[in-house]
């Protein structure tokens, strides 16, 4: 079921300066005995190593979200306790359809044949350039008509600008394009409006799934290009008490 | 979910199988006051099931149920209870209740219902779909015969719907077993009291449901997180608030050095301090607490219900298993060690149950959809059957059960064998292939354990524990409680409060958490009494495990506590919540001295449905469902007199033993004391002293002080005089 991201490769630039090759394949979610979620090393610069240069603008280059919730299929226990968190603080009440990270949608079935089965979340993808050096923004915000799916520049008051990418409801009409065109099927349609993760922005604080997850199975880490190489997954046992609890940066090894 | 209903989904779905009609109807004539689940089961088992009923008549109504806090914020309130007339009850079908987990009980509140309701007997096999408050029966003949694995998969590729949850019974259940239960997944179970096998007299082979819907509650997440947060700091799943390195019997589990290794990679757990609730669904491991830690090199990771906590069950992925076995399943507790054995020669260890042998005997449990409970005392009753007495059972056994028991590989049991795994399928394939009602060995023993026992002539033993049982197999050992089940946490752990609760109950009371505080919890006997001070103003209360036979005093605090397990047992299974969990007595706070707070059921129950109900006064209306699960248990019985009129049935040869064990509350002889080979007794409960505390426990619930039946007074006191008018129309109301 899940759509893939547009084909061919996707020049994007690095910090050093030489070009980074994104492929399809490097965004991989696999299924029995893999990880949830797989990303090639794409060594973008951490978020905010390199401040924006104020005007007049050079161009910042491609941006990736500040940071990621990652589940690991090793920890998650199936519960959904993030799902019946996040629905409930998104919308009007408990259930797990109505939320933006929750047990993979065929858990039960997994359990007959496999021990992945993990949370689904948002993978908050970074922006692109194409081969003429256009930047192309993560597929819901790029399909957007009405420019409803969008990056939030707002400060966080625990993660500062967070740039996540997020809906505006005032602005959405429901018409389904972020759904169509995301490849991980995360954005819902409820109610006439499309809805994803955003982070819990909308709430001023760190992300609840996080909060609410009792087997460590999901942790927001920034920053985003760091993240997903080398934070995942994790060491369960080398973490103390607040460690599962976000907003840390993994260490980064290497360049 | 709507019109101000917070919680409850607000209809129930009741389905006539007979004619085929489904109807929606309201649920919001029996609340709040019958509070959900067992509580709306019973209001329904009452008004719509005759008296004189039997479990497999298509008048007995199966229903199924969650509570206002299923599916919502509340910790651990991912269960179903299912309440119905048990074919397991023995001697007796009377009414009795069942619990499940996993995912299927969120999603029928998410469907938008309250519980489902069924009644009578299809015509012909079929399966009851709901979808999103739309339901309609389904032909299931194609999928009668099928395992429980094979039929939930098939029930969702033909919805198309792979979120879609699943309940449903397999042969065993089709078979009309007694101890037949109802699958959900690899391993959740609604095991006990035979409702699978009333599932198969109606021809239900299961329920599917898949629901978008969701749960409102009366106070917004947002401003109850805090207070949530403090909560989880409270709870420990079976009281265990003490890590096993600390004490070897709590199931906290999680030390250094602690890995899961059975994934595709190992997973190191280590050590989680009792303050770092983002790790407290680790801390349990069933794998290592069970068998030694026999399953602990299978162990994948910890899997929980719809909203747990404390992920008490165990993914487990099989090695080189036999062919037809699936290799990844769930498990805890005694599912996971069913066919654990350890045989001795000459007091030698010869040959042990192998994790391979474990795991299949748990699988085809499964997959047969029988009730591990009952499995757990077939197979020593098989056991001594063969051996026990001098082999003087096996000698006055009618030939053709002799000829099929002896048919069974017992080499593979023995030195030499192959560690019981031929045994195991031998057994499970007698349950496979058993037709019903016929006299073979796989027919009675799918009847459950007492009437297999009454027809292979050890019943009487069975009750008193009288008669030398054949101690070659360790862990096979016949263990029966009373009303028909396996005797599991009774008044031989844990005294005369939970001894009092068995013999009232009409199946195990599967009070677990109050022995998590006297037996899991890891602190020491003085900090444990220290808790039951701070919680019931009693330190005297609970009993010692170790010394448990010796003489109690019969005083007002015990009788409490009696009716207190009682009350909060209905209430837990209306709620619903994880009984390994709840009521909160030991948290893992030193600063608290580790007593938790019994009042937190109430709380998350006025958070989620906005009733302003203290802890007492739903205490109160639970109280009242007990006095209407008491008028349903008279009415079965057919009498007033449940504590001195006919119960216990024979079934030895020839010889009436039952003499002293009359009436429905009461236990097994061998509670008692136990008729000894060589002569003589040895003493365990103090007869006189069990019957005055019954007395006392009437006299505070308001019950008839003799027979123990519940009086007008009391029902009209609670608010359900309808109820003693329905027990005076058949004569049932004492006097």
């Amino acid at each position: 079921m899940n759509r893939r991201p547009p084909d061919g490769s996707m020049a994007a630039p690095r910090g050093g300066g030489g070009p980074l090759v994104l492929t399809r394949r490097c965004f991989l979610r696999v299924g029995a005995g893999g990880l949830g979620l797989l990303v090639c090393a794409p060594l973008l610069p951490a978020c905010g190593s390199e401040p924006l240069s104020p005007e007049p603008e050079p161009d910042p280059g491609p941006l990736e979200a500040c940071g990621v919730i990652l589940a690991d299929p090793r920890l998650c226990a199936g519960c959904g306790r993030c799902a019946l968190v996040c629905s409930a603080l998104h919308g009007d009440g408990s259930g797990a359809d109505h939320a933006f990270v929750g047990p993979d949608r065929s858990y039960q079935e997994l359990q007959f044949s496999s021990a992945a089965f993990a949370a689904t979340t948002c993978h908050m993808c970074p922006e692109l350039l194409d081969p003429a050096g256009e930047r192309i923004p993560p597929p819901c915000v790029a399909s957007c008509p009405y420019g409803a799916a969008r990056i939030a520049e707002l400060e966080h008051p625990v993660y500062g600008s967070s740039r996540v990418r997020y809906i505006d409801v005032e602005l959405c009409r429901g018409c389904g394009q972020c759904v169509e065109h995301c490849p991980y099927d995360h954005p819902l349609l409820r109610g006439g409006k499309a809805g994803k993760c955003d982070l819990c922005r909308s709430l001023d604080d760190r992300p609840a799934c996080v909060d609410a997850c009792p087997a460590m199975a999901l942790r927001y880490l920034t920053p985003w290009a760091a993240a997903l190489p080398s934070g995942f997954p994790w060491d369960v046992s080398e973490l103390d008490g607040a460690g599962g609890l976000g907003g840390e940066a993994p260490e980064v090894d290497g360049g | 979910m709507s019109d101000g209903l917070y919680g409850w989904a607000g209809k129930i779905l009741t389905v006539d199988l007979s004619s085929g009609e489904i109807r929606p109807e309201s649920s919001r004539p029996y609340l709040p006051q019958r509070i959900g689940a067992a509580g709306l089961g019973l209001q329904l088992l009452w008004e719509r099931v005759p008296a004189g009923a039997g479990a497999f008549d298509p008048e007995n109504a199966l229903f199924i149920g969650v509570g206002p806090l299923t599916g919502s914020y509340a910790p651990c309130a991912g269960r179903a209870v299912a309440i119905s007339l048990s074919p397991g009850g023995f001697p007796v079908e009377h009414p009795a209740q069942g619990s499940v987990g996993g995912q299927w009980p969120a999603e029928l509140k998410w469907a938008g219902y309250d519980g489902v309701l069924i009644t009578g007997r299809a015509p012909h096999p079929v399966w009851l779909r709901i979808q999103d408050g739309v339901a309609r029966l389904e032909d299931a003949t194609s999928l009668w015969g099928l395992d429980t694995a094979t039929s939930q998969q098939e029930l969702r590729r033909v919805v198309g719907d792979q979120r879609a949850k699943t309940l449903v019974i397999g042969p065993a259940g089709e078979k009309r077993g007694r101890n037949a239960a109802l699958i959900s997944g690899t391993g959740h179970a609604l095991g006990q009291c035979g409702f699978g096998g009333v599932a198969g007299s109606k021809n239900l082979k299961g329920i599917l449901v898949r629901g978008t819907g969701r749960v409102a509650t009366a106070t917004p997440l947002k401003q109850f997180l805090p207070r949530l947060k403090e909560i989880r700091e409270l709870l420990a799943l079976m009281q265990s608030v003490l890590p096993a390195d600390r004490d070897g019997n709590s199931r906290w589990r999680a030390r250094p050095g602690l890995v899961w290794p059975g994934g595709e990679e190992p997973v190191p757990v280590g050590a989680i301090p009792a303050d770092d609730i983002a790790r407290q669904g680790l801390r349990h491991c069933g794998s290592d607490f069970y068998m030694g830690g026999r399953m602990l090199p299978w162990h994948v990771k910890n899997v929980g219900c719809t909203g747990c906590i404390m992920n008490c069950f165990s993914l487990i992925r099989g090695r080189e298993l036999p062919a037809g076995v699936p290799e990844q399943g769930e498990q805890n507790c005694v599912q996971s060690h069913v066919f654990d054995y350890t045989r001795r020669r000459g007091g030698v260890q010869v040959s042990q149950a192998s994790r391979t042998t474990t795991f299949v005997g748990k699988q085809l449990i499964d997959l047969l959809g029988v009730n591990a409970y009952d499995v757990k005392m077939l197979l020593p009753l098989l056991v001594q059957l063969r051996y026990g007495d001098d082999e003087s059972y096996l000698a006055g056994l009618d030939r053709g059960l002799r000829d099929e028991l002896l048919a069974l590989p017992w080499d593979s049991l023995d030195e030499g064998g192959d560690d019981g795994l031929r045994f195991c399928q031998a057994f499970f394939h007698l349950l496979a292939e058993a037709e019903p009602e016929q006299d073979t060995l796989g027919a009675w023993l799918l009847q459950g354990t007492p009437r297999a026992a009454q027809r292979f002539g050890m019943l009487d033993d069975l009750w008193t524990g009288a008669r030398g049982q054949y101690t070659g197999f360790e862990g096979f050992a016949v263990s029966y409680g009373a009303h028909g089940q396996r005797s599991h946490y009774g008044p031989e752990r844990y005294g005369l409060a939970s001894g009092l609760h068995w013999a009232i109950w009409n199946r195990d009371p599967n009070r677990h958490e109050l022995n998590g505080l006297t037996s899991w919890s890891g602190l020491s006997w003085e900090q444990k009494q220290r808790v039951a001070e701070l919680l019931f103003g009693d330190s005297g209360v609970i009993d010692d495990p170790s010394r448990v036979w010796r003489p109690q005093p019969i005083d007002a605090g015990r009788v409490e506590l009696a009716r207190f397990l009682m009350v909060r047992s209905l209430l837990k299974d209306s709620l619903t919540l994880c009984d390994w969990v709840f009521p909160n007595y030991c948290a893992p706070v030193p600063a608290r001295e580790y007593a938790g707070d019994l009042s937190l059921e109430a709380e998350l129950y006025r958070a989620v449905t906005g009733d302003q109900v203290d802890a007492d006064s739903l205490d109160l209306r639970a109280e009242a469902l007990l006095d209407l699960y008491r008028a349903l248990t008279v009415r079965s019985w057919g009498t007033t007199d449940l504590c001195g009129g006919p119960g216990y049935v024979g079934g030895g040869r020839g010889e009436d033993r039952g003499g002293d064990y009359r009436g429905h509350d009461n236990l097994s002889g061998w509670h008692f004391e136990v008729p000894l080979r060589e002569g003589g007794v040895r003493r365990n409960l103090e007869r006189a002293g069990f019957e005055e505390a019954k007395r006392r426990l009437y006299a505070r619930l308001g019950w008839d002080p003799v027979g123990g039946g519940v009086r007008r007074e009391k029902l009209r006191q609670l608010g359900q005089e309808e109820v003693a008018d329905g027990l005076a129309l058949l004569g049932l109301l004492p006097g």
